[in-house]
C-alpha cells in the first residue's frame, strides 16, 4: 500500500505547483516546483521551475547577525519571489500552495520570511500555507533529485551535523554534533585567518585546503555515532593566532621541516573532520545494515567530503553515493517547495496562527505521513 | 567491495580458514577454527574464535589512518585486558598485532532462530518483528535490558567508558549481556563522560527500536541505578546522582543544538 | 483602492499600561528608508558595505503603503525599546535576588550512603 498523494489536487488539475520560501539563515531561497499527479518515480520526477537565490554577504572576519540577516531577506524577498514567479512562468493564482521554512534556524531571519508567506497566502486569495521543517527539505529534496530509496542521510550545513535514517515513519537521527555544527566550525575558522565570505567562507576554506600538504596533528573526537568539534576548533583557532597574529609564531612540520602555512592548516582542519564525519556515516550505515548514503546540506557540496565518501562506500558491498550539486545541496527555496507539497498531498496545512516558526525544531519531530515503508 | 578486504586479512593471516560474520563501520568481524597457539584454551567456546581486522581506511589520510588503527587497537586490547581482570562480562584477548590492526579473541554470542548472531539488537528485533507487544515487554525483556544498565553500571563504577554504546555491542550469551567493540573507549571518572556514554546508548536505543525504547531505557537505567546502590559503600549512590543530573543536561543540550537551519 | 485608504496603524496593550498605546504614522514625508531598520554598524565599521538597501517606494497605493509601514515599524520599534530599557532597569534589582536565592537553595544532595 502506498499512500494517495492525489487527494487534494485541484479538480480538473493534472499536477500541483507549490511555492517554496526558505531563510533560515544567510540564504534567501525561492523556488516553485510541479508535481504531476501519481507517485513520484523515475518516469514521475518533480519538475523545478525555478529555484532563485540570494545570500547576505558580510565582510571578512564577520559573522551573520539575525538583525542584518533579517534585513536581508525582508529587503529582497519580493524581487527574488518576482523573479522566481516569472522563471516559472505562472502566476501566483497557479499555485496551489505556499510553503516555509518554520525551523530550525535564526529567529529573526525566519520571521522576516514567514511574513512575506502569510501576505502572499492572503493577497491572492485564501491559499494554504505548510510549514516546513528546514532538515526534512533537505532529505526529500535529495532524495527526489538523486533518486536515493532509502539512504542514511549526511546532512552538514552552517547549522546543522546530523547522520539521519529513516525508519517507521519518521526521519531518525543515529548521530550528531555534541557541540558546534561543521559548517559553523569551518566559518568560524575562516574569520580567525580572515578569509572573505564571498562567495561562500567554506568555500574559500576548500580552496585553500587544496593547496595545503602538511597535516598538523589535531585531536580526533568521534564518540559512537556522534562527534565533537568545539575542542578541535580550539585548538587550530589559538594555533593560528598565534602564527598569524603578534607573536608570529613559527611552526614546521615535522617530518619534512618545512613550514606550515595557513593552507596546511585548511587542509589538516578539513582531513580531520571530514574523517570524523564519514566515520560516523559509516557506523550508522553498519548499525542499520544500509548501504546508501545521501550527502546534503551546504557542507556537502565540499568535493573532498564527497571524496572521501565515495571512498568508504568503495569498501561496502553494493555501497552507493548520492550527491546534489550547489544549486540543491546549499540553502534553496525548492526544497521546501517540495517539502511542502509532499506534506501538502497528504493533506497537511497550517492555520494562520499556527505558522509560528520555531528556532529549535528536531528533524525527528516530523511525521513522514507521504511514506510507509 | 569487501572482497578486497577479505584478501587483505588471508594476507595478514596466511593459512588461516576465516569467514566473515559482519562489517562494522571501523572493522571486519571474522569467525575461525584456529586458535594461534594452544590446542585446548580455557575458554567457553572452544574450536571457535574471533578475528577482528581493522583495516586502513583508503578515505583517511595515511598519517591519520595510521595512528587511528595503532591507537584504537592497542586502547582495545588493553581495555579488554582490564574487563576481564575485573571480571566484567567481555571476550577474553587471545593475541594481537597493533600495526596491522588484529585482534584475536574469545567466541561469545549463539545463533538466533532467524540464523543471526544474538546481539541485543538482533533479538529485540526478532521479538519486535515475530512476536506480539507482550512478549516484547515480558520479563526476559526486562531483566536482559535491566542486566544490561547493571553491566554498564560496573563499567562506569571502575571510571572506565565504552565510548560507542548501542544495542549492536551487546552481546547476549544465555541471556547474559557481555559488552564488545571497545575502540573508541577510555577512562574517566567524570561524570559527564558517563553521561555522554549514557546518552549515546539511549539514542540508539529510540533510533534502532523506536516502538519500545521508552521502556527498553527504562529498565537500563533501573539496572545502571542498581547496581550503583549495591555499591553505595564506595560512594555508588552519589556517583549515580551525579552522573544521572548531568544525563539530563546532556539530553538538554541535545535539544537545544538544533538551533540554525 | 485610493491611497487615502491604506493607513497602517497599530495598537500595543500590556498589563501594566493604563491604556493602549496608539500608533499614528501621521502626514510626514515617507520613505522605505527607516531610521531603525539601517543595517548595523558592525557591518560598515568592518569595512563593508550595504548591499541591501530597500528599494525606493513607488507611486502607487502600495507603495505608499509601504512607505508608511517603514514609519509605523520605526515608531513601534522605538517604543518597545524604550520598554525594554524600563524593564532591565526594574529586573536588574530583581536578578540579584534571583542569584542569590540559587546559590543559597540549590545545595547538593545529600548521598545517604556515606
Amino acid at each position: 500500500m502506498t499512500v494517495d498523494l492525489d487527494k487534494y489536487a485541484k479538480p480538473g488539475k493534472d499536477h500541483y505547483i507549490a511555492l517554496g520560501l526558505e531563510g533560515s539563515a544567510n540564504k534567501l531561497g525561492v523556488g516553485v516546483i510541479r508535481h504531476n499527479l501519481g507517485q513520484l518515480s523515475s518516469n514521475n520526477r518533480a519538475q523545478v521551475l525555478s529555484n532563485v537565490r540570494d545570500t547576505y554577504i558580510t565582510p571578512p572576519g564577520e559573522g551573520f547577525l539575525p538583525r542584518d540577516t533579517a534585513r536581508h531577506h525582508r529587503n529582497w524577498v519580493v524581487r527574488i519571489i518576482k523573479r522566481a514567479l516569472i522563471d516559472a512562468k505562472i502566476k501566483g493564482t497557479d499555485i496551489d500552495c505556499i510553503c516555509f521554512t518554520q525551523g530550525p534556524g535564526m529567529g529573526a531571519p525566519l520571521q522576516s520570511v514567514v511574513i512575506a508567506a502569510r501576505t502572499l497566502a492572503q493577497l491572492w486569495g485564501d491559499i494554504p500555507l505548510v510549514g516546513v521543517n528546514h532538515c526534512i527539505g533537505h532529505i526529500e529534496m535529495g532524495r527526489e533529485i538523486t533518486g536515493a530509496d532509502n539512504p542514511v542521510v549526511l546532512y552538514v550545513s552552517g547549522g546543522n551535523t546530523q547522520v539521519i535514517a529513516y525508519s517507521k515513519q519518521r526521519y531518525r537521527i543515529f548521530g550528531e554534533t555534541l557541540d558546534i555544527a561543521i559548517g559553523n566550525c569551518l566559518d568560524r575558522f575562516a574569520r580567525t585567518l580572515k578569509i572573505p565570505n564571498e562567495p561562500a567562507p567554506g568555500y574559500n576554506i576548500e580552496q585553500m585546503a587544496k593547496k595545503g600538504k602538511h597535516l598538523i596533528n589535531l585531536p580526533y573526537t568521534v564518540k559512537g555515532m556522534d562527534l565533537s568539534m568545539s575542542g578541535i576548533l580550539g585548538y587550530i583557532d589559538q594555533l593560528a593566532k598565534e602564527m598569524f597574529g603578534k607573536q608570529a609564531k613559527k611552526v614546521v612540520d615535522e617530518t619534512t621541516g618545512e613550514p606550515i602555512t595557513a593552507e596546511d592548516l585548511c587542509f589538516s582542519l578539513q582531513e580531520i573532520l571530514f574523517s570524523m564525519l564519514v566515520e560516523i556515516t559509516e557506523r550508522a550505515l553498519a548499525h542499520v545494515n544500509s548501504n546508501q548514503v545521501l550527502i546534503v546540506g551546504g557542507v556537502g557540496s565540499n568535493e573532498r567530503l564527497q571524496e572521501m565518501m565515495k571512498l568508504m562506500i568503495q569498501d561496502r558491498k553494493n555501497g552507493q553515493i548520492y550527491a546534489t550539486d550547489e544549486r540543491f545541496c546549499i540553502d534553496n527555496g525548492i526544497m521546501i517547495a517540495h517539502a511542502g507539497l509532499l506534506s501538502y498531498r497528504t493533506g497537511q496545512t497550517n492555520d494562520i496562527k499556527d505558522t509560528v516558526c520555531t528556532q529549535r525544531f528536531r528533524t525527528d519531530e516530523v511525521f513522514i505521513k507521504w511514506r510507509d515503508d | 567491495m569487501t572482497d578486497r578486504l577479505v584478501s587483505q586479512i588471508q594476507n595478514h593471516l596466511p593459512n588461516i580458514p576465516v569467514q566473515v560474520v559482519s562489517q562494522g563501520a571501523e572493522a571486519l568481524v571474522f569467525q575461525t577454527s584456529v586458535h594461534p597457539y594452544i590446542d585446548k584454551p580455557y575458554l567457553k567456546n572452544q574450536g571457535k574464535y574471533i578475528i577482528k581486522y581493522r583495516p586502513s581506511k583508503p578515505y583517511r589520510h595515511p598519517t591519520i589512518d595510521a595512528s587511528i588503527t595503532k591507537n584504537r587497537t592497542i586502547g582495545e586490547v588493553k581495555f579488554m585486558n582490564k574487563l576481564t581482570k575485573l571480571g566484567i562480562n567481555a571476550p577474553s584477548v587471545i593475541s594481537a598485532d597493533y600495526n596491522r590492526g588484529i585482534i584475536w579473541m574469545e567466541f561469545l554470542g549463539t545463533e538466533l532462530t532467524n540464523g543471526d548472531i544474538s546481539s541485543l539488537k538482533n533479538w529485540l528485533w526478532y521479538l519486535e518483528k515475530n512476536e506480539s507487544k507482550e512478549k516484547c515487554l515480558n520479563d526476559q525483556v526486562q531483566s536482559v535490558c535491566r542486566k544490561v544498565g547493571k553491566l554498564i553500571g560496573k563499567l562506569h563504577l571502575n571510571d572506565m567508558i565504552h565510548g560507542d554504546l548501542t544495542s549492536s555491542n551487546i552481546i547476549l550469551e544465555d541471556f547474559e549481556p557481555a559488552l564488545i567493540d571497545f575502540g573508541l573507549s577510555s577512562y574517566s571518572g567524570l561524570s559527564e563522560d558517563k553521561a555522554v556514554d549514557l546518552y549515546v546508548l539511549e539514542r540508539a536505543i529510540l533510533s534502532t527500536h523506536s516502538v519500545f525504547s521508552d521502556h527498553y531505557n527504562q529498565w537500563l537505567l533501573e539496572g545502571y541505578e542498581e547496581i550503583h546502590k549495591e555499591f553505595s559503600k564506595q560512594g555508588g549512590t552519589k556517583k549515580y546522582v551525579e552522573t544521572y543530573r548531568k544525563l539530563e543536561d546532556v539530553r538538554l543540550r541535545g535539544r537545544k543544538r538544533s538551533m540554525l537551519g | 483602492m485610493s491611497s487615502s485608504t491604506l493607513i497602517p496603524t497599530a495598537e500595543y496593550s500590556a498589563p501594566d499600561l493604563k491604556e493602549t498605546h496608539k500608533f499614528d504614522v501621521g502626514n510626514g514625508d515617507h520613505s522605505t528608508d527607516g531610521q531603525t531598520t539601517q543595517i548595523s554598524d558592525i557591518v560598515i565599521n568592518a569595512g563593508g558595505e550595504d548591499r541591501d538597501k530597500p528599494s525606493e517606494a513607488k507611486d502607487t497605493p502600495l507603495g505608499h503603503l509601504r512607505a508608511k509601514l517603514t514609519t509605523l515599524q520605526d515608531q513601534v520599534n522605538v517604543f518597545l525599546t524604550e520598554r525594554m530599557k524600563q524593564d532591565k532597569s526594574k529586573n536588574a534589582q530583581k536578578e540579584e535576588e534571583d542569584i542569590e536565592r540559587r546559590i543559597l537553595d540549590d545545595g547538593v544532595d545529600e548521598d545517604d550512603s556515606d
